[in-house]
């Protein structure tokens, strides 16, 4: 029994992908707070299928997927901010437009063009597959300054999330914060994506911290508790993927969704909870 | 936005001159001429729409005039109390981090001991001792208007600025929340708030401003709230009656006028 659940450590892409995928749960649990607290779950899903068309249009041109969809992805996260804030329109609505055309545009590309460079299912549903040294240092490059960033900001990333207009009455820079944050939801999706996919990597975003929620009424031990589970259900969710041999976005999402019901379940409402709701 | 001055001395807080401001072209507010001076405690009270939550917020510089200037006293610290309806209760914010998060100037979560002091000093100035580490939300109406007069004091203002603080309130937290701001004012916070309530206004506030679009009058309470004042500027006839030293204002069933119609301007003028 422990020979079987130790044996993918004895491969080095399943390794590079456990690493990779624990990171990516992380990281993705960390940054999904301030996604979920804002009522803005719906961000996490258009944003990874923009990127999906920036995914799709390296794939093509030969260019550094990072590159590429990177740059994709962060005009389409600032576009999202700047619709939204100068337009009398919602953000759900700008997400609508900006990540949907993003999408369609990946998909006709792929459609006219074929599916060369990565793999279309890859991209759609993640792969442990070609995760190399590179995809790890990457990363944890990124882990590192989000962390950083997260840390280092703290009280005005807090500020501005929970009441925008009172921060910049203060003399908070909102604009420029909530760009930053655009900013930093684009680079985990798209670090996260090869292991997670375009389609599941939203789970990844939202259902840590909102089981996170459910454990605490405290912003900062929301933080630590989102990305401990969001991790937790990366090495998880990888080992069952390559046990059950299914994609490893699918494992790690039925995890994390597991997790929820066992909390969910667990955590009775309060009173007041209810009254709320 | 401008912040002249070498010196504070007798110069007033807030000077807002020939400000009018429009959005989607409509304009909100029109020729504002406003002083708040040192140690005011000021109502600005007028209709829904009238312009006040949006005068407020030229003062925090939140929103730029199209029109006039709004300056400042050199190094004025503006502590702004939001609406309790905008808040989202459900956030996940402890007293403790709420009040926090208004000290900018340190961008960690953990606080100094300096801060936790001054944490501790100003729950236990508004009587919430105790409650640091409870949800904002598992509180009363009274202690959750005060966390956020709370977050806005550990900013040491010397302006205080609240929007509607009386709004969606029962009279005995009115009536709480009304002693506390004197309390403040009378320890040196000069305090500004918008209001609908009249009648709360005319008990505890010395001065008063009333607002439509533009200052339809401004000065001591006792003279400013009149029923010329005010019908020019609800366009809705009121009666204002002395009762054991306070004043009341009640509704008048008849001669009622829009407050955007053409009786408007005979109205101002009749209010002057």
């Amino acid at each position: 029994m422990i020979d079987e659940l130790l044996r993918p450590f004895a491969f080095e892409f399943f390794r590079n992908g456990l690493i990779v995928a624990t990171l990516a749960g992380a990281l993705c649990g960390l940054v999904g707070v301030y996604i979920v607290v804002r009522g803005m779950s719906y961000l996490a899903h258009g944003l990874s299928h923009a990127i999906f068309g920036g995914f799709a249009a390296s794939a093509l041109l030969g260019v550094s997927f990072l590159l590429g969809a990177g740059v994709w992805g962060i005009a389409s996260a600032l576009a999202i901010n700047s619709v939204t804030r100068r337009r009398p329109i919602g953000a759900d609505a700008a997400i609508g437009v900006v990540t949907t055309a993003s999408f369609a545009l990946g998909l006709i590309l792929f459609a006219l063009f074929g599916h060369s460079g990565a793999s279309f299912d890859a991209a759609l549903f993640g792969s442990v597959l070609g995760v190399s040294l590179t995809s790890v240092i990457v990363i944890a490059i990124v882990s590192v300054v989000v962390v950083g960033i997260v840390t280092f900001a703290y009280r005005p990333l807090l500020f501005t999330t929970f009441d925008p207009e009172v921060a910049a009455a203060s003399g908070l820079r909102t604009s420029r914060i909530e760009a930053l944050l655009m900013v930093v939801f684009a680079i985990s999706i798209l670090v996260s994506m090869q292991v997670l996919g375009v389609t599941l990597i939203a789970a990844a975003l939202v259902i840590p911290p909102t089981i996170a929620r459910l454990l605490t009424n405290s912003f900062s031990q929301m933080l630590i508790l989102s990305s401990a589970i969001g991790a937790t259900c990366g090495f998880i969710g990888m080992n069952l993927s390559y046990h059950l041999d299914v994609q490893s976005g699918p494992g790690i999402v039925i995890v994390a969704a597991c997790a929820f019901l066992v909390v969910y379940a667990i955590k009775r409402p309060t009173g007041m909870q209810r009254a709320a709701a | 936005m401008t912040n002249p001055t070498d010196n504070n001395d007798g110069q007033p807080l807030v000077q807002i001159e020939g400000l009018g401001l429009s959005h989607d072209r409509q304009s909100i507010l029109e020729d504002v001429n406003l002083t708040v001076e040192a140690g005011d405690l000021l109502g600005i009270v007028g209709p829904s729409g009238a312009g006040k939550t949006t005068l407020l917020r030229t003062i925090t510089g939140t929103l730029r005039p199209d029109q006039g200037s709004v300056t400042l006293r050199d190094g004025l610290q503006i502590g702004y109390v939001p609406q309790v309806e905008s808040v989202n209760w459900n956030f996940p914010v402890t007293v403790r981090q709420c009040i926090l998060m208004a000290r900018t100037s340190r961008r960690f979560a953990w606080p100094t001991n300096a801060e936790k002091a001054a944490v501790s000093e100003v729950l236990a100035r508004l009587g919430l001792d105790g409650l640091a580490d409870r949800h904002i939300r598992d509180l009363s109406g009274g202690q959750q208007q005060r966390v956020f007069i709370a977050r806005a004091l550990l900013r040491s203002p010397d302006l205080l600025l609240l929007d509607e603080p009386t709004s969606g309130v029962d009279v005995a937290l009115r009536h709480e929340l009304l002693h506390l701001l004197e309390e403040l004012r009378s320890e040196g916070t000069s305090i500004v708030l918008t209001t609908h309530d009249l009648n709360g206004v005319a008990t505890h506030l010395p001065t008063v401003a009333c607002i439509n679009r533009t200052i339809i009058a401004h000065g001591p309470t006792s003279s400013v709230l009149n029923p010329q004042t005010l019908e020019a500027t609800y366009g809705a006839s009121m009666q204002v009656l002395e009762h054991a030293g306070m004043r009341l204002i009640v509704d008048s069933p008849h001669h009622t006028h829009s407050p955007f119609g053409p009786d408007r301007d005979a109205l101002l003028e009749s209010a002057e």
